[in-house]
């Protein structure tokens, strides 16, 4: 339908920049929890030459992050190497809502989390698999931003397009068989005395990277 | 047919450019309402675009 030599113009695949996008994302808040459990810990103990040092070092990282994260969103939704239809624009203003709602989320937490104030070590993911209590108007603050997500998603499924929309469909189909094998396995596993107790998080995890994978795969591949 | 890069087709379809180039390559079977605006779009009939053997 197409000229042929076109696919080759597209020289880099956006699978790369959504890539370096969630690098620099997952960079940028695993260095702001650090940041806070370092002023954490410095306001607790009293700071030291490390604390400081080390601590503008990573903050200094982080600011980098967000300043190359925003910079190449604004280039990726500016792009003018690809026109593109009103539907596909509004897809991608949609994710950059997406991604700037998970980036406040992912600051936020670090530094409403007890864990990283206490020597500054804790890392995203254990503060992320964390079951330890926040205050109830923070909990009463991200359910408000679920909510908020929740009817924005459902938006975004009316606005992609047929592909995009079979390879979601793909992607759950193959979730939803990972999260059965999954919970109903490990719930085997752990009453033979095979596998300690099932982890929500970890299964969370799990179904999540696997419906993100599989979504990338058909609408990429 | 047209000279078009894929991204302008995808343009006039209001489509993504991999979603484009899924349906050239087989990935992608399109559903009824996308094959008769391709075929609108080309002006031909759905048969000469599209072949059902493959």
């Amino acid at each position: 339908m197409t000229s042929d030599s076109e696919t080759e113009q597209n020289s880099r695949s956006p699978l790369i920049d959504l890539a370096i996008l969630f690098a620099l994302g997952f960079g940028f808040i695993f260095c702001v929890g650090v940041v806070a459990g370092f002023f954490g810990a410095a306001a607790d103990h009293g700071p030291t030459t490390n604390d400081v040092v080390i601590g503008s070092i990573i903050l200094l990282v982080a600011a980098l992050c967000a300043w190359q994260l925003v910079a190449r969103t604004l280039r990726l939704l500016r792009s003018p190497r690809e026109r593109v239809g009103p539907s596909v624009r509004k897809t991608r203003k949609l994710w950059a809502f997406f991604i700037g709602i998970g980036l406040l989320a992912g600051i936020a937490l670090p530094l409403v989390s007890e864990e990283s104030r206490i020597d500054g070590s804790a890392g995203l993911i254990s503060l992320l698999l964390s079951t330890t209590p926040f205050s109830p108007s923070f909990a009463a603050a991200l359910l408000a931003m679920m909510v908020i997500v929740t009817i924005v998603s459902i938006y975004y499924y009316h606005v992609i397009d047929e592909h995009d929309f079979a390879s979601q469909a793909h992607a759950s189909l193959v979730a939803i068989n990972v999260y059965f094998i999954a919970t109903i396995g490990w719930w085997i596993a752990a009453r033979g005395g095979l596998a300690p107790q099932p982890s929500h998080s970890a299964i969370f995890g799990l179904v999540t990277t696997s419906w993100i994978a599989v979504w990338l795969w058909r609408r990429y591949r | 047919m047209r000279n078009w890069s894929q991204a302008d087709l995808a343009e006039r379809l209001d489509v993504s450019r991999q979603a484009v180039n899924a349906i050239e390559t087989g990935k992608h079977d399109p559903s009824l309402p996308l094959v008769f605006r391709i075929s609108r779009l080309f002006e031909l009939p759905i048969e000469e675009i599209f072949d059902d053997e493959r």
